[in-house]
């Protein structure tokens, strides 16, 4: 079974005229898949990432996630099933501005239930893995963008999600910096087996996930037809 | 706490009012103050009706009755009628007479009393360490006993002397002893009545006559027995109605403050909302975010209650300090 299945999915906002933002977008990710999509300005990334995160809700079709309908839940549940299998990385980082760079990575762990030192240890190692061990009581105020981003990705993958969704997540960072993000959140989502969803506008980016999809203006969703990472 | 729910606490609660200090300390501040000035004149007014009622209860000291002139005062021949009317066991009479000091500003109350009768209607009196040297003064012409409060605020000791301007006379009085403050909150001389309308020129006349009825008797019946003494010059009250009195006097002036204390708390309240309201406003995103990040709906309010609850309980534990405070120095004073 896939992890997430998106059946024919269309959403549109607005009422007379109202505009057509996704036209019958089907896909269908594996566990331990990397896909990028891309796609103008507007061409409605960020709406499908929301539809699958269970934020927003299509006007037809299904997304499916391991096997559960999302329309069938409720908001708390899908929240919660949002909060242990998922996790965000967003393009202006959103890092909460009141909390340590540590306790910003231990959030999703005790919104989790995860507890004592069994959620510290994972903090310190998954700041480790993002080479920010020495910054862990820093205010994100005092980081560059792409240590906040790479901050971002260790909280969006601390409490080992099934699906990474990240929307634009290089899009305010210079090109070393982007790279680097890059790199650390395709190791990270390999080393864990998760799949992931890489929504971004430049094609350098997504040639770092394994297929790669593009929006066209009409809301239709194909696989661009290249080989990537052999 | 352990490490997961300190993360949370901070991370919906604590954190964001740190971050905001200076708003929240408004917000603490404006509670706070609210209810201070609340709190404050409320205890103020209760000290007042208090004190009122303390002070008509020492007044009356065992009296059931009194009967008081409509107008300044009325003729002393109606005190033995009021005295021999059945089921009246003892009548006090006084005169009460506002004289001007002649050596300082302002004036003092000068009752003048029948010291045997009066020692009978007032336990207080009659309970002075040396009662009946106390009412030998009373008998004596150039000597008065004044109250604590009298003794305190004119700085009188036993002993010093008193002058009293009546007309174009001055008349010195010998202060014989102080009262105890339980016998008289009021700040007064007394001194026999005899000398009182002699020396302040009211010769044959009362202001009241305190009553204390025969056990027995019914109050009803005594009242309408005496009120038809002379109904134009007399009437009859009460303690309990002497306090509603005094209290009704002061009733707008009090109804004015708690009206200001409304207007405080309401003031304090529409601030906290307006400041809530707004602080929720401003971490509309930060709650995007954390529903992004799995925080249901509810847990969000539960936050935002949270932090509200903590506000106010910090602000109203000020509050209920700085209005006690506050109290206490608008009692004193
Ligand atoms: N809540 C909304 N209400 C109305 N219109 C919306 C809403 N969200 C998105 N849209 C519209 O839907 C279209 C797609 O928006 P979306 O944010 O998904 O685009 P995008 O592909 O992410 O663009 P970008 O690359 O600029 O982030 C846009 O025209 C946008 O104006
Ligand atoms: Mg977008």
């Amino acid at each position: 079974m896939p992890l997430l299945q998106i059946d024919r999915v269309a959403k549109a906002y607005g009422v007379a005229p109202a505009r057509r933002v996704l036209n019958g977008v089907s896909l269908v990710l594996r566990s331990g898949e990397y896909v990028a999509i891309m796609g103008d300005s507007g061409s409605g990334k960020s709406t499908l990432l929301n539809l699958i995160a269970g934020l927003d809700a299509p006007d037809h079709g299904r997304i499916v996630f391991d096997g559960q309908d999302l329309a069938q839940l409720g908001d708390a549940e899908r929240t919660r099933l949002r909060r242990a299998r998922m996790g965000f990385v967003f393009q202006a980082f959103h890092l909460l501005p009141h909390l340590s760079v540590a306790r910003n990575v231990a959030l999703p762990l005790a919104l989790n239930g995860v507890r004592g030192a069994a959620a510290m240890a994972r903090v310190e190692r998954m700041l480790e893995s993002v080479e920010l061990g020495s910054r862990a009581h820093s205010a994100p105020s005092e980081l560059s963008g792409g240590e906040m981003q790479r901050v971002a990705v260790a909280r969006a993958l601390v409490h080992r999600p099934s699906l990474v969704l990240a929307d634009e997540p290089t899009g305010n960072l210079d090109a070393d910096s982007a790279r680097e993000v890059l790199a650390l959140l395709r190791a990270q989502l390999k080393r864990d087996s998760a799949a992931g969803i890489l929504v971004t506008h430049s094609l350098a980016a997504a040639r770092t996930a394994d297929r790669i999809y593009v929006l066209d203006g009409s809301g239709a969703l194909s696989e661009r037809e290249e080989p990537v990472h052999a | 706490m352990s490490y997961g729910s300190g993360v949370l606490l901070e991370a919906g609660v604590v954190g964001p009012m740190r971050h905001q200090l200076g708003r929240t300390l408004l917000a603490v501040i404006a509670i706070a103050l609210g209810l201070a000035l609340g709190l404050s004149i409320y205890l103020i007014n209760r000290a007042a009706a208090d004190e009122i009622s303390l002070a008509a209860r020492s007044l009356y000291g065992l009296a059931d009755l009194a009967v008081v002139a409509t107008n300044e005062d009325f003729e002393e021949e109606l005190y033995p009628l009021i005295a021999r009317k059945p089921g009246v066991s003892i009548a006090s009479p006084q005169l009460r007479v506002e004289a001007n000091l002649a050596d300082r500003r302002g004036t003092l109350a000068f009752v003048g009393v029948d010291a045997f009768r009066y020692r009978a209607l007032q336990p207080a009196f009659a309970s002075v360490a040396d009662a009946d040297r106390t009412t030998r003064t009373l008998f004596d012409p150039r000597t008065i006993l004044v109250s604590a409060a009298a003794a305190q605020t004119l700085e009188l000791r036993e002993g010093d002397a008193l002058r009293v301007q009546v007309g174009l006379d001055v008349i010195a009085f010998e202060v014989g002893g102080v009262l105890p403050a339980e016998a008289f909150r009021e700040s007064i001389a007394m001194l026999d009545i005899a000398t009182a309308q002699w020396a302040f020129g009211r010769l044959g006349r009362l202001s009241s006559v305190d009553v204390r009825l025969a056990s027995g008797a019914s109050a009803l019946d005594v009242r309408r027995e005496l009120a038809s003494l002379a109904p134009n010059r007399i009437r009859i009250t009460t303690p309990g109605e002497a306090t509603d009195e005094a209290l009704r006097l002061s009733r707008s002036y009090r109804a004015n403050l708690t009206a200001l204390a409304l207007v405080a708390l309401f003031t304090g309240g529409f601030f906290v909302y307006s400041t809530q309201a707004l602080a929720v406003l401003r971490r509309r995103r930060e709650f995007a975010v954390l529903h992004a990040l799995g925080v249901t709906r509810r847990q969000q309010l539960g936050f935002v209650l949270a932090g509200s609850a903590l506000t106010g309980l910090c602000g109203s534990a000020l509050g209920i300090m700085l209005g006690t405070w506050l109290a206490r120095l608008g009692v004193d004073a």
